[in-house]
């Protein structure tokens, strides 16, 4: 049986980049705060095409934002 | 050194297979929801022309304003649970669906639990209250998970 994997991002790391508030970021991604808060304290993993809109706006590839820790394993 | 060359019929079998089985995944859902329909229309209609082919006693008709106002809350509640989930976004859904999960396993393990209790206490109809314990559940999941999010 597959074990459930934690995923790790760096999105508020980028979103400090811009100096963007959560707010600010939700609203460019067309999402709640409440959402950018959970993604990025790793309580909620975003859809596959939230996750895309969120490569888009930081224009970078989704596996740059979202890491599996499966590297290296 | 072999090459395989794939013709645009054959690139475009996949596709037109793949649409195939989506028409028919579309049609047996449009079938299962004529039927469950048809069952849960039909069933109570087909006994009640069975009871006047019959010429069984009529059974009372339901006092209408209490169905009224049932009728009334359920499209009320309909409207507003649409217009909230439009305006939500999929987070906000997942937890809605969770919730509502959530009221519905806590009914359904309090249902036969209460109606046990219900039985042996002597108490009437002391299952009905699963609903409300069920709601105040899901409310209570409902607020810890917004909260830790």
């Amino acid at each position: 049986m597959q074990e459930e994997v934690e995923m790790k991002n760096r999105l508020k790391v980028l979103r400090a980049e811009r100096n963007w508030s959560q707010a600010e970021l939700a609203g460019r991604l067309d999402v709640s705060r409440q959402a950018v808060n959970a993604i990025e304290t790793g309580k909620y993993d975003p859809s596959l095409p939230l996750a895309f809109r969120i490569g888009r706006l930081f224009d970078m590839p989704i596996e740059e934002i979202f890491d599996d820790e499966q590297d290296g394993e | 050194m072999t090459s395989k060359t794939v013709s645009e019929a054959q690139a475009l079998w996949g596709e037109s297979r793949e649409a195939a089985r989506a028409a028919r995944r579309t049609r047996r859902r449009m079938l299962l929801i004529a039927v469950a329909i048809m069952l849960v229309v039909g069933l109570p209609f087909l006994e009640g022309f069975i009871d006047g082919f019959l010429h069984r006693p009529r059974a009372p008709l339901p006092r209408p304003m209490p169905q009224v106002a049932a009728v009334v809350m359920l499209i009320v509640a309909g409207i507003v649970t649409w217009r909230n989930w439009r305006e939500t976004d999929e987070m906000q859904r997942r937890l809605a669906i969770e919730t509502w999960a959530m009221i519905g396993v806590a009914n359904f393990v309090l249902h036969p639990l209460l109606t046990i209790i219900g039985a042996q206490t002597g108490q009437a109809d002391f299952e009905d209250y699963s609903w409300g314990v069920s709601v105040m559940i899901g409310l209570a999941f409902y607020v810890i998970r917004r909260v830790r999010s």
